[in-house]
């Protein structure tokens, strides 16, 4: 097994690599930002000429290309263009915001969804089965831009309006209140809230349908025959031996989830302006400031890499069958 | 005379589905004694398996339509609770299925599957248990037992895990085991050896059994009575040689005669015509008379009763029988 | 974020399998059932119509859509009408929903009936150009991978992993900051990216349809590989493909939506309900209404596909051959 993982890590190198070359070759097409500098009439090109000796943009792809490398993989990933902030910094600070939220979202409506998910297959065609179905799809279909705009405009005007005062119970933007000196739990959580309530309508809906078909398809196994037909209690042939079962395909869908974390939140982000690292990118593309963009995506494709292996370990340590593949 | 072990009476088991109400199980009245063996023969479909599957409780009640008595030591077993019906299942009757590769739960090592089982009955601890399963597998004749209880199912080949399979059943120590096509998903040489293991084990064990088949062949050697399975129905049931010597039901005779045998020159297979009936759209009269070769008039419209003619050998049929022993011994000399 | 494929179960009947064979429809190909007195001819597609008139929902969901598309298709018959109702006019701007304005108006005056009703032109043709376009490539590629194997399928493979794990709304951001911003661009983009999820799952198909034995049989009477392909293959593939197809206009809509409403969509003078809400948001707090109903459209044209794409499913593809994997 730790073989298994070194291999894969050690297989990641050149995957990282190649993705670097094409990360870089197709971010630098993209944001140029000296655009602004080239349509401004009143800038001579001798300024802008200078600009982009400065930036280093005058050397060859090819030298570019591995200056930069070479300076990132040091872990000098330079400062950010327009605010002249430390790249390295910045990310940190938005991977780990993007964490709180993902995790915080994912966690609870992973309990939530596969609950869902189990009920809903244990009793199927049931009332409630037939609602949990008809809320999933509606979860499924409803843009999560339109619901984070509703949750905004019910707490931010409806909500103020019947309670007579200028506090939301949960806050429309932002992380935290930037008044407050210290760490608060119940002011961090308050801001959490509602961008986390948009994240959780999505895993809610996608893993209690998955979570119902696996159920559904496990429990017409033989084995669940066989389980039961040694005289098992009905809940120990449930949980034991369907749901144990039920839960091993919903592995990859989580390591896609967790893997996307890093890069996923944009429209949550952006709309209840918490700084995470989709904010980072949204915010970025349009100052076309790449010495952001490249390592963002740098760390993007590394989460990626790193969740998907973890999907394959935990693949391994769910099934049995796997690990001797 | 003493109680039978199992005693079923005028069991019915009709689904009612999209299509059409299926009878699955039309009317099967037969008894099991302790120790004894019963084979139970009959194509797919004839209700061979959802008759023993209702006797252990493994058919959805809610799905299904069950009328009858079903005694299993003088207790009616459709009538008892689900708990008290579970405290049964496993410990006093036990079921072994057809394909052990999807019967046994591939994500947990077997020794535990078998101690799972053990402890569903029984106050012991989880060691005393494991030591049990350990010695079931060394009796069902896998080596290295205690290393193979922790192995994982998958890497067991079909014929151990069956064995396995048989190890966990007769763990409890039932009074009866059921086994439904415990050989068809295995090759050739491991069913001969599986059904010896089965053999050795009943004597040991003291357990009645029940062999559900297709085959014939395979219940040659290995029961004590037959009952004959068709469309839901028992055609005909008798002693182990009153069923090969002296069959009384043109099924069985067509049954007999698509057996292959390496021993005798056949000139062509002889399949019996026609195909199984539809269970919902059952035919009126004899459920056989569209595929009987002696079919008359009476078979179209009267359901024959399962009479003993022959006692305690009964069949289920409308000729005579002087006729059907005529006819049975003409085939018998054909062959 | 949305997901193409739903993994939905169909209704499965709970009888035992030693009496399903004889009571139930037997698999592909399609016969009549066993048994029945009189001898009813039904096709394939005879059968799958029946099946899909039991699910009330997709019925629904089918008048609620055309109601949608022929309203969108007549609107420019109104066009003047329509015009003056979409040109500025600050006198009437911010007005809530009332008897002249059904919708309310926006910021610029225009009538929002007006608004969602032309920015839903541009949105459903968006939808469905980019399921047609991704379909037909999507086919054609994984019928291709999956038929033939060894590298060219290994290569989709690769190659689609690789854009499918990265947070799809990060790649589309990056592709048409390359491009443009205009209709045509982004059905380009989007269907360059939509026919990868659509290649794998019709390769899965194939796969599976490849082990079928008429194709063996097709084989072994000399049929040649692209005949095969043709004649075999792609017929049985259909189903699943136009549920595919179908659920692809819900994703393609949502997607442009999304890119839309951050900026990097549709160009801001052309409407598409992405836009109408981008648009809206600075001014979502004075008038909620600019808000709800561009979003509320788009929830409830893609919750109509979703409800359609399942009953297609289970008209046309009870047998799962479409899994997510």
């Amino acid at each position: 097994m730790i073989r298994y993982i070194i291999r894969r890590l050690i297989f990641s190198i050149p995957v990282l690599l190649v993705s670097s070359v094409l990360v870089f070759v197709v971010v630098r097409a993209t944001a140029n930002p000296t655009a602004a500098l080239h349509s401004n009439p009143r800038v001579r090109a001798k300024d802008i000429a200078a600009v982009e000796h400065a930036l280093g943009l005058d050397q060859s792809g090819y030298h570019q290309y591995t200056a930069w490398l070479s300076h990132f993989v040091r872990g000098d990933w330079g400062n950010s263009l327009i605010a002249q902030r430390s790249v390295g910094q910045d990310i940190r600070e938005a991977l780990a915001n993007s964490a709180v939220l993902g995790l915080t979202g994912v966690g609870i409506s992973l309990i939530i969804g596969v609950g869902i998910g189990i009920l809903s297959a244990l009793r199927q065609y049931s009332i409630f089965d037939n609602l949990s179905t008809g809320a999933a799809f509606v979860g499924l279909s409803l843009p999560n831009f339109f619901f984070a705009l509703l949750l905004q405009i019910f707490f931010g005007v409806y909500v103020v309006r019947w309670l007579h005062s200028s506090n939301p119970i949960f806050y429309t933007s932002g992380m935290s209140d930037p008044n407050l000196t210290h760490f608060d739990l119940l002011d961090r959580i308050r801001h959490l809230a509602l961008p986390a309530a948009v994240l959780a309508v999505q895993i809610i809906a996608v893993y209690s349908r998955l979570m119902r078909s696996s159920m559904l398809e496990v429990m017409t196994a033989d084995y669940i025959r066989t389980a039961r037909a040694k005289g098992l209690t009905e809940r120990r042939v449930v949980v034991r031996h369907g749901v144990r079962n039920a839960l091993v395909p919903l592995a990859t869908q989580l390591g896609i989830d967790l893997g996307t974390i890093a890069g996923g939140l944009i429209i949550t982000e952006t709309i209840f302006q918490w700084p995470g690292m989709g904010a980072y990118f949204i915010n970025a593309m349009q100052n076309g400031d790449y010495p952001q963009i490249l390592p963002w995506m740098m760390v993007v494709v590394a989460s990626v890499i790193l969740f998907n292996l973890v999907v394959d370990v935990a693949y391994a340590l769910l099934d049995p069958r796997i690990r001797y593949a | 005379m003493a109680e039978p072990l199992l005693d079923v009476r005028n069991l019915t088991v009709h689904f009612p589905t999209d299509d059409g109400l299926v009878k699955a199980v039309d009317g099967v009245s037969f008894t099991i004694e302790p120790r004894e063996t019963l084979g139970v023969v009959g194509e797919s479909g004839s209700g061979k398996s959802v008759s023993f599957l209702t006797v252990m409780g493994l058919i959805n009640k809610k799905q299904a339509r069950i009328t009858g008595e079903i005694l299993f030591q003088g207790r009616d077993l459709l009538t008892m609770s689900d708990d008290e019906l579970r405290k049964i299942r496993g410990d006093k009757i036990a079921m072994i299925f057809q394909d052990p590769l999807t019967a046994l739960n591939p994500v947990h090592r077997v020794g535990a599957q078998i101690v799972e089982a053990i402890q569903a009955h029984r106050e012991i601890t989880e060691d005393e248990a494991m030591k049990i399963a350990v010695e079931m597998l060394r009796r069902v004749g896998i080596p290295q037992p205690d290393e193979r209880a922790r192995q994982y199912p998958h890497e067991f080949s079909g014929g151990m895990r069956q064995r396995a399979m048989i190890a966990m059943a007769l763990s409890l120590d039932p009074d009866m085991l059921i086994a439904d096509e415990p050989t068809t998903a295995l090759d050739v040489t491991v069913q001969a050896q599986i059904l010896d293991l089965i053999d050795r084990l009943k004597e040991e064990f003291n357990t009645a059994v029940v062999m559900i088949t297709h085959d014939l062949g395979v219940v040659a050697e290995h029961t004590d009575r037959v009952n004959v399975m068709y469309a839901g129905k028992v055609v005909e049931t008798g002693s182990r040689d009153d069923i090969y010597y002296n069959a009384e039901h043109p099924y069985t005779w067509g049954l007999l005669q698509s057996i292959s045998r390496l021993d005798e020159k056949q000139d062509r297979l002889r399949p019996i015509k026609g195909s199984p009936p539809s269970l919902i759209h059952v035919p009126p009269g004899c459920s056989f008379h569209p595929r009987c070769p002696y079919v008359m008039d009476i078979c179209r419209t009267q359901v024959p009763e399962l009479v003993a003619e022959d006692y305690p050998h009964a069949n289920a049929c409308h000729i005579s029988l002087e006729e059907k022993q005529r006819i049975f011994a003409s085939i018998m000399a054909r062959q | 974020m949305p997901d193409v494929t739903d993994p939905m179960v169909p209704q499965i009947t709970e009888v035992p399998s030693a009496v399903q064979s004889v009571a139930v429809l037997p698999d592909a190909p399609q016969t009549t059932p066993a048994g029945e007195p009189q001898a009813v001819a039904r096709t394939p597609w005879q059968i799958a119509w029946k099946r899909f008139t039991r699910h009330k929902f997709a019925m629904i969901s089918a008048v609620v859509l055309a109601i949608l598309v022929v309203v969108t298709l007549v609107a420019p018959l109104f066009y003047p009408h329509f015009l003056t109702k979409q040109t500025p006019n600050l006198t009437r701007a911010l007005q809530g929903p009332n008897s002249k304005h059904l919708f309310g108006t926006n910021n610029l005056g225009q009538d929002m009936l007006a608004r969602t009703i032309f920015g839903g032109r541009i949105s459903l043709m968006i939808g469905i150009s980019v399921a047609f376009f991704s379909a037909v490539l999507g086919t054609l590629v994984g019928a291709v991978a999956g038929y033939y194997g060894k590298w060219i399928d290994q290569l989709l493979m690769r190659v689609t992993d690789l854009f499918l794990a990265i947070p799809f709304l990060v790649v589309l951001i990056i592709a048409v900051s390359l491009l443009s911003g205009s209709v045509f661009d982004i059905v380009l983009i989007l269907s360059l990216f939509f026919w990868m999820p659509n290649a794998r799952i019709v390769r899965g198909v194939v796969l599976s349809l490849k082990e079928k034995e008429y194709v063996e049989a097709a084989r072994s009477l000399g049929a040649s590989n692209r005949r095969i392909i043709v004649s075999d293959i792609i017929p049985n593939a259909l189903g699943p493909i136009i549920v595919i197809s179908t659920l692809g206009v819900a994703a393609a809509i949502l997607a442009e939506s999304a890119l839309s409403f951050l900026g990097f969509g549709v160009e801001r003078q052309t409407p598409t309900w992405g836009n109408l809400l981008s648009i809206a948001r600075p001014f979502q707090t004075l008038a909620p209404w600019t808000v709800w109903f561009p979003g509320l459209f788009i929830l409830i044209t893609v919750l109509a596909v979703n409800f359609i794409g399942d009953g297609l499913r289970d008209a046309l593809d009870p047998h799962q051959a479409i899994r997510e994997g």
